[in-house]
């Protein structure tokens, strides 16, 4: 056979079978997002975001979960951003080529594939246990022990990506290495710090299982982080699995809601990312 | 050149020093050993630097030229498993006295190799002062991830609190010795950045001589630039070689020709011939830096 047709031939088999892949992997986030939207659309109203959960057969909406998710999300973040950045920071610049160094570093590779119920475990027995109750606090420190080691990750990988040249510059300045560190290698870094805490809060935003163990949920609306609190995974998860029609409709409206979260602090970060870039 | 002294000769490998008057030195190496852990790459170096003057180091690649002028602003400390033993004085005082580089300088001693004068711990190598007093400018430009005017500002902020119009004045003046502002003046709050190659490097020499260094080090600034921005680069050296003393590493041997008034080669770590450039260049004393300057090797 002609070697330039056969070429062609292999070259189009190869680009066929990548762009198919492509195309099931497509149509599975298709088919999710459109599940999502034709369910969940038609019970998007002012009320979700008003009232807070119903019993069955009367009218309410997701007020009390999606308040708790946003208190918890957001306490989650905020430690799981403060340890995370230090940490991986620590790897980056200082202690990383040492043997704790390693161990901290295969540790957090570990913690950032354990298995998220073995955390929601982990908080009860530290937390939930010992004050004889479930409460918001609880639902945050675990969402943070599942961002913390992605944070961490993220951190060390860009910081060790800023050049050298970079460092020296700084400390031939006569400024100390942390000064450099704070004032001139996060700025480079940034746009995949802001990565990094994005990547976190996707993983957490839809965490339910850690949830059921240390916030419990709750029906009503609740702004106080010692008590039990309402999520929207938790309440998505209790509303999907009754036999109730208004709560199942319920329950598509929050998952919506998660998605839409989540796709819209995406892009927020990409564009924020790229004006920083710039 | 008749106030030149002619220091130390040819010792048991070629080596050949032509120094400038003692008392005119601003930075020197003596006797400097230097070690990337196990490795050793400097063998016994000996640098003087004449204050206002511009000091070129040549050699070919990994002569070590590079590791004495990162040596000089003791800029290896930042790599744990580097160290120099010897000495580096800064206007007569050892840069080179914390306790360890003593400790360490005290062992070779003992171990054969002797010194002037026994060493003695003192304030001499606080590193902070140290890098005040000797700037340093890099191979790629390193522009800090801010605006041009922080990036000038940012040296001067670690020493000094200054007014706004103080510091507008001195980010002004170091901008302008640069050669570099009437190009950025009306983008001073922009990303550095923002700016060509060429620009990043005259930044990175303003940002250097904004803390009113003794000496600027500048380890090959023009070999990322191309040879308009490099030409621009010189001419700046050469104006600011009336406020300043500059050593510069080079692969460029018309660079070095042209812009410096002494020359040092150096071979496998070791300062093979210092002199008065042109005597370097045209009347070589050593046959390496014969051989090298005329191209047959390197």
């Amino acid at each position: 056979m002609d070697r330039a047709l056969f070429r062609r031939i292999v070259n189009g088999l190869f680009v066929g079978a990548c762009s198919i892949a492509t195309l099931i992997a497509l149509t599975a986030l298709v088919l999710i997002l459109w599940s999502l939207l034709s369910k969940g659309i038609g019970g998007l109203e002012l009320e979700v975001f008003t009232k807070s959960q119903p019993a069955p057969g009367s009218e309410g909406g997701l007020a009390n979960a999606i308040v708790g998710s946003i208190m918890m999300c957001a306490l989650g973040m905020l430690i799981a951003l403060v340890v995370g950045i230090l940490a991986g920071t620590w790897l980056a610049e200082y202690g990383g080529q040492t043997t704790y160094g390693h161990i901290v570093r295969f540790l957090n590779d570990v913690l950032l594939s354990a298995p998220s119920i073995l955390v929601g475990l982990f908080v009860y027995e530290l937390l939930v246990a010992p004050f004889h109750g479930f409460s918001g606090y609880a639902g945050a420190v675990a969402l943070a022990i599942l961002a913390t080691p992605i944070v961490t990750r993220t951190t060390e990988d860009i910081l060790t990506l800023q050049p050298n040249a970079l460092r020296e510059a700084g400390m031939a300045l006569g400024a100390s290495r942390a000064f450099v560190i704070r004032s001139i290698i996060w700025k480079a870094a940034r746009t995949g710090l802001v990565t990094g805490g994005l990547l976190g809060f996707a993983r957490i935003s839809g965490e339910t299982a850690p949830l059921l163990f240390t916030s419990l949920g709750n029906q009503f609306m609740n702004t106080h982080m010692s008590q039990p609190m309402a999520s929207l995974p938790t309440t998505i998860f209790q509303f999907a699995l009754s036999a109730y029609e208004d709560w199942q409709r319920l329950a598509w409206v929050g998952a919506l809601l998660i998605a839409i979260a989540v796709l819209s602090i995406n892009i927020v970060g990409r564009i924020l990312a790229r004006e920083q870039h710039r | 050149m008749n106030d030149v002294a002619t220091a130390g000769l040819a010792q048991k490998d070629e080596q050949y020093m032509v120094a400038p008057p003692r008392d005119r030195l601003v930075i020197e190496a003596r006797k400097l050993d230097f070690f990337y852990g196990k490795h050793q790459s400097l063998f016994g170096v000996d640098l003087p630097v004449e204050r206002n003057k511009i000091t070129a180091l040549i050699g070919p690649s990994g002569c070590g030229k590079s590791t004495l002028l990162r040596a000089l602003n003791r800029i290896y400390d930042l790599y744990p498993g580097q160290y120099a033993v010897g000495r580096i004085l800064l206007d007569g005082v050892d840069m080179l006295a914390d306790r360890r580089s003593v400790q360490l300088l005290r062992e070779r001693n003992t171990a054969g190799a002797t010194v002037d004068e026994e060493p003695q711990v003192s304030r001499g190598g606080d590193l902070s002062t140290l890098r005040a007093r000797v700037g340093m400018v890099f191979q790629k430009p390193t522009p800090f991830p801010m605006s041009i005017y922080d990036n000038v500002a940012f040296g001067v902020r670690l020493y000094h609190r200054k007014s706004k119009a103080e510091m507008d004045a001195i980010v002004e003046r170091s901008l302008k010795r640069a050669a570099l502002w009437d190009e950025v003046k009306n983008k001073l709050h922009t990303s550095g950045l923002g700016l060509s190659g060429g620009q990043q490097q005259r930044l990175c020499v303003a940002r250097g001589i904004a803390v009113e260094p003794e000496v600027l080090l500048l380890d090959e600034p023009a070999s990322a630039l191309d040879p308009i921005s490099t030409a621009k680069l010189e001419e700046t050296l050469m104006e600011l070689k009336r406020d300043f003393t500059i050593v510069i590493v080079t692969h460029n041997l018309q660079q070095a020709a042209r812009i410096s008034d002494y020359t040092g080669f150096m071979f496998l770590g070791k300062m093979i011939e210092f002199g008065p450039t042109e005597d370097l260049f045209s009347n070589p004393r050593a046959q390496r830096t014969r051989d090298y300057v005329t191209g047959r090797f390197g």
